[in-house]
């Protein structure tokens, strides 16, 4: 019973984390979708879904979801040094100032609303590591503790990060008028197939190991700021 | 930590596109700087940051108290079902300048059914113009229902577009009741005193209400 309890609560956790609702201002980043859509480098769905397979096999599993891996197994183990460690490899390995600012900001965006939903010590001993300039608190890590705190297993704490990640960027591809709501659903089913490898390369992966290559993404993600009209943050 | 830090009392402005939030604005901050009031303001545009440098440029404020925050196209979201990066840009604000009294959070032009989360403001107003026609309060929208005040503005242009003040007046006293409403004129700042009182009267002699406490 008290087994039955415990799994259906971090299923529902599972998915009350990985809503589009939750509160985290993820609705304001477009990981440089906006600056490529404006150039037209980016223009149809089959654009899209290359630009997200991409972000995903050399940027997010080979780094983002590095660290977040090392946070979760530091945050199980209550090693806060090894937290502190994974956030500060990341943000090293972040070049770009627009990227870690958004990191940054979308970490504390999860951690206000976390801490006041799952009360943890470790998310306020890391609200404090961010007030005291000791911690970034970059998204993917918050995000480690939080899954946590909550209660998710590793493997469901990927996964929902994944699907913030990719559902978000659909949201984001649709208010571009890049696609509409039907090709959104299309794309976020073929994705679904690629999250388990993407995944699997996180898993082989040491801080050290850590890894991005998205030139194009990158360079898109510098020019956002001197974008005329803007809609998104990154 | 940061918990000892005094939250400033946040006033949330919303309201259709062009109804006069800016204008209100500008006319607000410096009546209540004149009264030794520590203001700043976050705006939420719609697509740039031109209601950030158009207040800036009015060099009324320093600039580091002007912040201003992209909303992705969802104007409604940031200021309810989402505040959490305009919670951000307040509580940098408060660090910045731990001095704060006050923090506008302008929405960026939204329809008559924009309401603000009282997890992000501590108050709201909604401004209408009167030039949308005399019709609006009639359409009971639930941001003009349920705003703590409602300002009517351009009331100067009342006779160029065909909309009868009496009219307004009588609808929204049968619609909002006893809650306030103030008519104003940004071009003058007449009616402005009003909305500065009410202001004070809510929010300024108080601390912030605002529940969740942020990092
Ligand atoms: N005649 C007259 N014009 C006004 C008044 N208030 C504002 N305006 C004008 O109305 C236009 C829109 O005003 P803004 O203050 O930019 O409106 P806003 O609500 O901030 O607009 P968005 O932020 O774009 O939604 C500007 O041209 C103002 O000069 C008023 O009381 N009378
Ligand atoms: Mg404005």
């Amino acid at each position: 019973m008290t087994g039955n309890r415990s799994v259906l609560d971090s299923r529902l956790a599972l998915m009350q984390l990985s809503d589009s609702f939750f509160p985290s201002g993820s609705f304001t980043l477009s990981h440089g979708l906006e600056s490529l859509a404006h150039s037209g480098q980016i223009q149809s769905p089959q654009d899209f879904q290359d630009f997200l397979h991409i972000l995903l096999y050399q940027k997010v599993g080979s780094s983002d979801l590095v660290a977040l891996l090392h946070a979760y197994q530091a945050s199980q183990s209550a090693a806060l040094d090894e937290i502190r460690q994974a956030d500060l490899s990341l943000f090293a390995q972040t070049l770009i100032q627009p990227v870690r600012e958004a990191q940054g900001k979308s970490g504390r965006a999860l951690l206000m609303v976390a801490r006041s939903t799952w009360p943890d010590r470790q998310l306020d001993w890391l609200a404090d590591q961010i007030s005291v300039g000791q911690c970034h608190g970059l998204h993917p890590v918050v995000f480690a503790v939080v899954g946590r705190a909550a209660g998710l297993e590793p493997s469901d704490i990927l996964l929902a990060y994944l699907h913030s990640f990719v559902t978000g960027l659909c949201g984001a591809a649709i208010r571009l008028g890049v696609l509409g709501h039907l090709k959104a659903q299309l794309v976020l089913k073929a994705i679904a197939p690629e999250l388990e490898t993407v995944i699997a390369q996180a898993t082989d992966l040491t801080l050290e190991d850590m890894w991005t290559c998205t030139p194009l993404i990158d360079i898109a993600q510098m020019g956002h700021q001197h974008l005329p009209q803007r809609q998104f943050m990154t | 930590m940061t918990d000892d830090i005094q939250s400033a009392a946040r006033v949330g402005i919303g309201g259709p596109v062009g109804s006069g939030k800016t204008a209100l604005l500008e006319g607000l901050v410096p009546r209540l700087m004149q009264q030794g009031i520590e203001v700043a303001v976050v705006t939420n545009d719609l697509l740039t940051q031109e209601d950030a440098d158009r207040l800036r440029r009015k060099g009324f404020l320093p600039s580091e108290r002007i912040v201003g925050v992209e909303t992705g196209s969802c104007p409604h979201t940031a200021i309810r079902e989402d505040p959490t990066m305009n919670l951000l840009a307040v509580q940098d604000l408060e660090r910045l300048i731990p001095q704060l009294d006050l923090v506008f959070i302008e929405s960026g032009g939204d329809n008559l059914a924009s309401t603000f989360s009282y997890d992000l403001v501590d108050t709201y107003i909604f401004v209408i113009d009167v030039g949308a026609g005399d019709d609006i309060p009639r359409k009971n929208g639930p941001g003009f229902m349920q705003a703590d005040l409602v300002v009517i503005n351009k009331v100067d242009i009342a006779p160029y577009v065909g909309a009868d003040l009496a009219v307004i007046r009588r609808e929204v006293a049968a619609r909002r009741r006893e809650k306030p409403v103030a008519y104003t004129n940004c071009k003058t700042g007449e009616g402005l005193d009003q909305v500065v009182y009410f202001i004070s009267e809510t929010v300024l002699f108080q601390t912030s209400q605002t529940a969740v406490k942020v990092i």
